[in-house]
C-alpha cells in the first residue's frame, strides 16, 4: 500500500513541482499516472522512492519514505526507468539481472538461479548473455523489466514503458505489464496503453491531483482531458 | 602523444606504472575519504563522454585542419584532479586494450603523460589558484569568471602538453629506441605540441565556458554567483582575445624550445656525439666512452631491472648477424606461415562439418 | 566525422570475438594476462639489432591466433594507429646509424635499418599479443580478474561503467554529427562557433543521465559494491600454459633459434 499525506515539493523555491499531493494505491491495483509534460509526474515517482526528499509523508507498507527505511522501501519497490539505458549499466543482461540481487545479500548463484527464472517467464532466455549495448530497443525494454522482476518487488513503478516501440513490441509490453500480479504504477502519455493496463488513473496539473477515478471513467472524460492539455485515447476518438 | 610498448624499455616502463599506480593508490584513497557513491557513475559518464569528444573533429578555421581533445583538463575541472586522473586512466586503459592505442606495457607511461600531468599538473598550477585568485575583479564577477576559465583551460593545456610531450622525448630516449639525438626529438616534439595543446585549450574553453553559462555548479571552484552582468565578453570576443595571446606566448615558448633542449641535453647526457648515442651502438672503438648520465641511467636501469634477461641486455655481440641466423629467420616465417594455413584448413573443416 | 561510427564498428566486434567459445577464450583471465604482459616485455627488451632472434617470438601470436580461432587480418586493422608514432621514432635510425652492419653480396645493411625493422617487428608483436588477450576474455571476466589481483573496486567498477557508456555517448554523438552535418554541408568539422555547445550539450545531457544512472544503481541497493563474476577457477591446463609459455619465451629470448636452426641447415 502507497499513502501520501500532504506532500509538496518544490526545485527551486516558491516554485513548487508538486503541490500538496493527497492519495492512497491499495495492494493489486494498478494505478496509471497522467498529465502534460512538467505536470509533475516525474517528481511523484522520484519522491516515492526516496530519491527526492520533500514535505509532507509518503509511507510504502506502513513504512516512513525516509533515510532509515530507504533500503527495506527500494526493496518492495521496483522502477523501470524510461531510457533503459540509464538502468542497463552492466555489460550484459545477465550481469545487470543479479546486480540487485547481490546488493541485497543473495549469493552470485543463487541469483543467477532466480534470473534464469525471470527470464523464461518473459520468453527471454536468449538474451541472457548477450551485451546490453546491442540489444535492440524492444529488447532492451524488456531485458529492463526483468531487472526489476529479478528483485521479486511487491510494487511495480513504472517511466513511460512504451515509447519509441513498434506496435509489436508495444503490445509484448502491455501483455507482460498485464501478466504482472504486483500493485502497478505507471506514468505515461500512452493512454491507450493506460486504458489497456490500469484499472484507475490519477490526472496531475500544475502538481496538483486534478482528477482521480477509474480509468474507464477518466479516460472517456474529454472534456477533463482536454482542460488537462491530455486528449481521448485514439481508440475512442470518433 | 600515446606511447607504443615498442618505443619503452621494460626499466622505463616499469618507473612509469610505479609512478601511476602510486597516483592511482592516492586519488583512489582520496576519493573513498569523500565516502560519496555518487561521484561513480558521474565519472563513468564524463570518461565515456570524453572518449566520444576525441572522436568529434574539430576545425580550425583557415586552415582545413582539424584539433582534437585529450580531456585531462576538461575533466579535472568537471570532477577535481583525483576523479579526473582515474577517470582519464579507464579512458587511456579502454583505447589501449580496444583500440591498440597505446599498449599494455606503455599503459604506465601513458597514464603519466596524459593523466597526470592533465589533471594534478593542470588543476593544482593552474585551474584552482586562477579560479580562487582575483584576476580581473574589475570587470565584475561574471565576466571575470569567463574570462579566468578560459585562460586557464588554455594555459593548462598548453603547459600540460608541453609536460607530456616532453615525458615521451625523456622516456622514449632513455629506453634507449631511438637514434634521433635528444635535442633534435625535443625540437620536434615540443613546437607541434604547443599547437596541438592551444588548439585543445580553445576546445577546453569552449565547453568550459558553455557549461559556466548553463550550470556553473558543475564546475570545481567557481562559486555560483549572482552578481552584474556588466563589461559582458561574448563568447566570441573572449576565443579571439584568446586566439591572439596564445599565438604570443606560442612564439616565445618555441623560441624557447628551439634553443634550449640543447643545454638541457647537454646537463643531461654529456656530450651526446660521443656518448650516450654511440655507447648504444655497438662501434668496438667507441664502446667504452661514457658520460656520467649514461652511467647513471645504465645504474638506475640495472636497479629498476626485475626480468632476469636484463643480465644479457648487452649481449648483441653480432647476434644474427650472419647467414645462418638470416636462414633460420626465413625458417620461422614459413613455419609461422604454415600453422596459419593448417589453422585455416581446420577452421573451414569445422565450419562445414557443423 | 565517421571516426564515432567506425569506433562503435570495432567495439562490437571485439565484443563478438570475446564471446567465442575456444580453449584459448576458456583459459584463465590471469594466466593470459600475465604470459600476454610477459611476453611484451621479452619482445620489448631484444637488443635493437637482434632482428634474426626476434622473429622466432612471431611464433607464440601466430600460433594463439589459430588456437583462438581468430584472423591475423583482424587486428592488423588496428597497426594504423600503432605503427605512425613507432614508424616516426624509427624512421630516424637509418639517418643517424649508417654504419653498415650486413651485407648482401656487395649490398650494405645499415646498423639504423635493422634496428628500425627491429622496432617495428616489436610494435606488431606487441598489439598482436594485447589484440589476443582482449578478443578473447570479456570485460567482466577480465575486470573479476582483476580484482583478484587487488585492483581497487573503485578502478574496476569505473572500467565496466566507463565501457558500458561508451558505446551509449558514442552513438548520441553519432546521432549529433549527424544531425550537424546534414545542416552544415560541406564542412569537414565543427565550426568553431559550435565547439562549445556541441560537446557541451551532450556534457549537460550526460550529467543528466549519470543522475538517472546513479538513482538506478540506488533503487537495486548500490551501496559502493559491484558484484562481480566468480572468476573461473584456476586448472590444471591453466598452469601449464603459464608455465609452458613462460619457459618458452626465456629461451628464445636466451638463445637465438633462427641462428641455430640456420646453422644446422647451411652447416655453418
Amino acid at each position: 500500500m502507497i499513502e501520501f499525506f500532504h506532500v509538496s515539493f518544490c526545485y527551486e523555491p516558491g516554485v513548487p513541482a508538486v503541490h500538496d499531493l493527497r492519495f492512497t494505491i491499495h495492494d493489486g491495483e494498478s494505478v496509471g499516472l497522467i498529465g502534460a509534460n512538467g505536470a509533475g509526474k516525474s517528481t511523484l515517482m522520484q519522491l516515492l522512492l526516496g530519491l527526492l526528499a520533500g514535505e509532507g509523508a509518503i509511507t510504502v507498507d506502513s513504512l516512513a519514505v525516509g533515510k532509515k527505511n530507504l533500503a527495506a522501501i527500494r526493496q518492495k519497490i521496483g522502477f523501470v526507468l524510461q531510457d533503459a539505458d540509464n538502468q542497463m549499466f552492466m555489460p550484459t543482461v545477465l550481469d545487470d539481472m543479479v546486480f540487485g540481487p547481490c546488493n541485497y545479500g543473495l549469493s552470485r548463484v543463487e541469483a543467477e538461479r532466480r534470473a534464469d527464472e525471470v527470464l523464461a517467464r518473459l520468453n527471454l532466455s536468449h538474451l541472457k548473455n548477450r551485451c546490453n549495448h546491442k540489444l535492440s530497443g524492444g529488447e532492451k525494454r524488456m531485458a529492463a523489466i526483468a531487472t526489476i522482476l529479478v528483485m521479486e518487488p511487491s510494487i511495480i513503478v513504472m517511466d513511460e514503458p512504451t515509447t519509441a516501440l513498434d506496435p509489436v513490441n508495444r503490445r509484448a509490453v502491455i501483455h507482460a505489464i498485464n501478466d504482472l500480479p504486483q500493485t502497478k504504477l505507471i506514468a505515461s502519455h500512452d493512454l491507450d496503453m493506460i486504458l489497456d493496463t490500469c484499472t484507475r488513473v490519477i490526472v496531475l496539473s500544475h502538481g496538483e491531483i486534478a482528477a482521480d477515478g477509474p480509468a474507464q471513467t477518466i479516460l472517456r472524460d474529454q472534456a477533463l482531458l482536454e482542460a488537462n492539455r491530455l486528449e481521448l485515447p485514439l481508440r475512442l476518438q470518433k | 602523444m600515446h606511447m607504443a610498448d615498442a618505443l619503452l624499455s621494460v626499466p622505463v616502463a616499469a618507473t612509469m606504472y610505479a609512478a601511476s599506480a602510486v597516483t592511482v593508490g592516492v586519488s583512489v584513497k582520496a576519493l573513498k575519504k569523500d565516502e560519496n557513491t555518487a561521484k561513480l557513475p558521474v565519472m563513468a559518464v564524463a570518461s565515456a563522454l570524453i572518449f566520444a569528444g576525441q572522436m568529434i573533429n574539430y576545425t580550425i578555421p583557415g586552415t582545413g585542419s582539424s584539433g582534437h581533445l585529450c580531456g585531462g583538463m576538461l575533466l579535472s575541472a568537471l570532477l577535481g584532479p583525483q576523479a579526473g586522473f582515474l577517470s582519464m586512466v579507464v579512458i587511456l586503459a579502454i583505447q589501449a586494450l580496444f583500440f591498440a592505442d597505446g599498449g599494455l606495457l606503455a599503459l604506465g607511461a601513458n597514464c603519466w603523460n596524459m593523466a597526470f600531468y592533465g589533471c594534478f599538473v593542470g588543476y593544482y598550477l593552474i585551474w584552482r589558484p586562477m579560479m580562487r585568485g582575483r584576476l580581473f575583479a574589475a570587470r565584475g564577477e561574471k565576466a571575470a569568471m569567463r574570462v579566468k576559465i578560459a585562460l586557464a583551460s588554455v594555459l593548462g593545456c598548453v603547459l600540460t602538453l608541453q609536460l607530456g610531450a616532453f615525458s615521451v622525448v625523456l622516456e622514449t630516449s632513455l629506453s634507449g629506441i631511438t637514434e634521433l639525438p635528444f635535442a633534435a626529438f625535443a625540437a620536434i616534439m615540443q613546437p607541434i605540441h604547443l599547437a596541438i595543446g592551444a588548439v585543445e585549450g580553445l576546445i577546453t574553453a569552449a565547453v568550459l565556458l558553455f557549461v559556466y553559462e548553463a550550470r556553473p555548479e558543475l564546475l570545481m571552484d567557481t562559486s555560483r554567483t549572482t552578481g552584474t552582468t556588466a563589461g559582458k565578453l561574448s563568447l566570441k570576443s573572449t576565443l579571439a582575445i584568446l586566439a591572439v595571446v596564445v599565438v604570443l606566448v606560442g612564439g616565445a615558448l618555441s623560441l624557447f624550445a628551439s634553443s634550449n633542449p640543447d643545454g638541457l641535453e647537454w646537463s643531461l647526457f654529456g656530450n651526446p656525439d660521443a656518448g650516450y648515442s654511440e655507447n648504444m651502438a655497438l662501434d668496438e672503438e667507441n664502446y667504452g666512452v661514457t658520460s656520467a648520465a649514461s652511467e647513471a641511467a645504465a645504474s638506475v636501469q640495472e636497479k629498476t631491472a626485475f626480468l632476469p634477461d636484463y643480465a644479457f641486455q648487452n649481449n648483441d655481440s653480432a647476434a644474427g648477424t650472419s647467414v645462418s641466423g638470416l636462414v633460420g629467420a626465413a625458417i620461422v616465417a614459413v613455419a609461422a606461415a604454415g600453422i596459419c594455413a593448417l589453422g585455416g584448413f581446420f577452421r573451414r573443416r569445422k565450419t562445414k562439418t557443423t | 566525422m565517421d571516426k564515432l561510427a567506425k569506433a562503435q564498428h570495432e567495439l562490437r566486434q571485439m565484443d563478438e570475438l570475446a564471446a567465442g567459445s575456444s580453449a584459448f577464450h576458456r583459459l584463465h583471465p590471469l594466466s593470459k594476462l600475465a604470459v600476454t604482459v610477459f611476453y611484451i616485455a621479452l619482445v620489448v627488451s631484444f637488443p635493437k639489432y637482434d632482428l634474426t632472434g626476434l622473429v622466432v617470438m612471431l611464433l607464440y601470436p601466430v600460433l594463439a591466433f589459430q588456437l583462438a580461432g581468430l584472423r591475423i587480418r583482424d587486428c592488423f586493422y588496428k597497426l594504423r594507429v600503432v605503427l605512425p608514432l613507432v614508424c616516426a621514432v624509427g624512421l630516424a635510425n637509418p639517418f643517424f646509424d649508417r654504419a653498415p652492419y650486413l651485407y648482401f653480396g656487395s649490398v650494405a645493411v645499415s646498423g639504423g635499418g635493422i634496428s628500425m625493422l627491429t622496432l617495428m617487428m616489436k610494435g606488431v608483436f606487441s598489439l598482436m599479443v594485447s589484440f589476443l588477450l582482449i578478443a578473447t576474455t570479456r570485460i567482466d571476466v577480465l575486470c573479476a580478474a582483476l580484482r583478484q589481483l587487488h585492483v581497487p573496486q573503485l578502478i574496476t567498477s569505473l572500467l565496466l561503467l566507463t565501457y558500458r557508456y561508451i558505446t551509449v555517448l558514442l552513438g548520441e554523438a553519432s546521432a549529433m554529427t549527424t544531425a550537424y552535418r546534414l545542416r552544415a554541408p560541406g564542412q569537414k568539422g565543427l565550426h568553431i562557433s559550435a565547439w562549445g555547445s556541441f560537446l557541451g550539450q551532450l556534457l549537460l545531457r550526460s550529467m543528466d543521465r549519470a543522475q538517472q544512472l546513479y538513482g538506478s544503481m540506488l533503487l537495486r541497493g548500490y551501496r559502493g559494491e559491484f558484484p562481480y563474476c566468480a572468476p573461473p577457477k584456476a586448472r590444471i591446463h591453466d598452469v601449464l600454459f603459464f608455465v609452458c609459455s613462460i619457459a618458452a619465451f626465456i629461451l628464445a629470448r636466451a638463445v637465438n633459434i633462427p641462428q641455430v636452426l640456420g646453422a644446422l641447415v647451411t652447416g655453418g
